[in-house]
């Protein structure tokens, strides 16, 4: 490997239930953590979608992570159950199109520092990588904003 | 409703492989409320569409519409720019969308999303059971309200066969037995005498068994 080898910068989106992990914490982790990390913030993790979690993958995402309240911890009952079943749904879809079906993740433990965020971050990359669609492949494109772009933080 | 489920990812990719620019046509009636073709339907399909076509360095550009109903000239015609603009429409309605769509643009491919399986109700959210066979001979009035033909097994229109176990139908003790339904429901009317009565074997004639049917509604023709 060269000297002045440098590792490729990777992209990941975080979707994240405002109640499930400090937002402090997650937003001192931009710009800090090697990754090219875009935060999007939901009141409860519910709201997210399955065509979020894609266009995150078409904006340039090479995966999606979403933490979500542990369970039995939903404020509203059952949001992150939901979540659960939607982000299983969209990693089925991808799987059969064969689009990488571990690219979306989700996480349910309680994450409280910056390090454990990261290390949550790095296990949903090597989840992207294992399910067989390479790091910075065609799939991404960062020509792409997300249609839901006013949930991302600037 | 109509009920329908999309079809398998691999089948939908191979069908528009050919073509570079495709509407995606979702429909806002019955698929919609089944989670099949609605908009939120269409938008995902399109986003792995073309996560799809990047990753094998294809071409395709994807518009997304949806309409109230692909069964209705009327709101068909909303979709006709959008149509002309396209090598090809996916339609997410069920197969009676997707014809009357194919046959309003004759030039253009209409390729079908989606595959139609039954009229049904939505049980509870996420399951949907079939409840009518479109016999074109209904008897809901005879049996308190359960269609003994779309809903037994057997298809008994003097049940119950004695097979059913624990209000189970012994053919597949997953659904309810029909007549088991029946009678509960007779029970709670107070008509279960009625039941007594002999029901004469049905007019197969009405059902599509002699091709596809029609009805004409004299007075609403112009």
């Amino acid at each position: 490997m060269p000297e002045n080898y440098k590792e490729p910068i990777r992209a990941i989106a975080l979707f994240y239930c405002v109640n499930a992990v400090d937002r402090q914490v997650v937003k001192k982790l931009e710009g800090n953590c090697q990754l090219d990390l875009r935060l999007v913030k939901m009141p409860c993790s519910s709201m997210v979608k399955e065509v979020f979690l894609l266009r995150a993958l078409e904006a340039g995402a090479e995966a999606v992570l979403v933490l979500v309240c542990p369970k039995g911890h939903c404020q509203f009952a059952d949001g992150n159950i939901r979540a659960s079943k939607r982000v299983e749904r969209t990693g089925k879809l991808l799987g059969e199109a064969g689009l990488g079906g571990g690219r979306v993740s989700i996480n349910d433990a309680k994450l409280e520092t910056e390090e454990e965020i990261l290390l949550a971050l790095r296990q949903a990359l090597s989840q992207a990588d294992a399910s067989g669609i390479a790091a910075g492949s065609k799939i991404s494109n960062k020509e792409y904003i997300p249609s839901s772009a006013d949930g991302v933080e600037k | 409703m109509i009920v329908a489920e999309q079809k398998p990812l691999p089948e939908i990719i191979e069908m528009v492989s050919p073509f570079k620019k495709l509407l995606i046509l979702g429909c806002g009636t019955c698929v919609k409320t089944c989670f099949a073709g609605g908009e939120e339907e269409v938008a995902v399909l399109a986003s792995i569409l073309r996560l799809d076509a990047r990753h094998k360095g294809k071409d395709i550009q994807i518009t997304e519409l949806t309409i109230e109903r692909q069964c209705e000239n009327e709101f068909i015609q909303e979709a006709s720019e959008a149509v002309s603009a396209n090598d090809a429409v996916l339609s997410l309605a069920c197969g009676a969308g997707v014809q009357d769509i194919a046959r309003r643009f004759k030039n253009t491919p209409v390729l079908p999303g989606l595959n139609t399986t039954f009229v049904g109700v939505m049980e509870s959210r996420g399951l949907f059971t079939e409840e009518c066979l479109c016999c074109g001979d209904c008897r809901l009035g005879m049996t308190g309200g359960v269609c003994v033909l779309a809903r037994c097994a057997k298809k008994l229109s003097n049940g119950p066969c004695g097979g059913s176990r624990n209000g189970k139908c012994e053919v597949n003790p997953e659904i309810d037995c029909a007549w088991q339904l029946v009678i509960d429901r007779m029970t709670c009317l107070g008509t279960l005498d009625s039941l007594r009565q002999y029901c004469p074997p049905r007019d197969w004639r009405s059902s599509n068994s002699a091709g596809p049917r029609k009805l004409l509604r004299e007075d609403m023709v112009i």
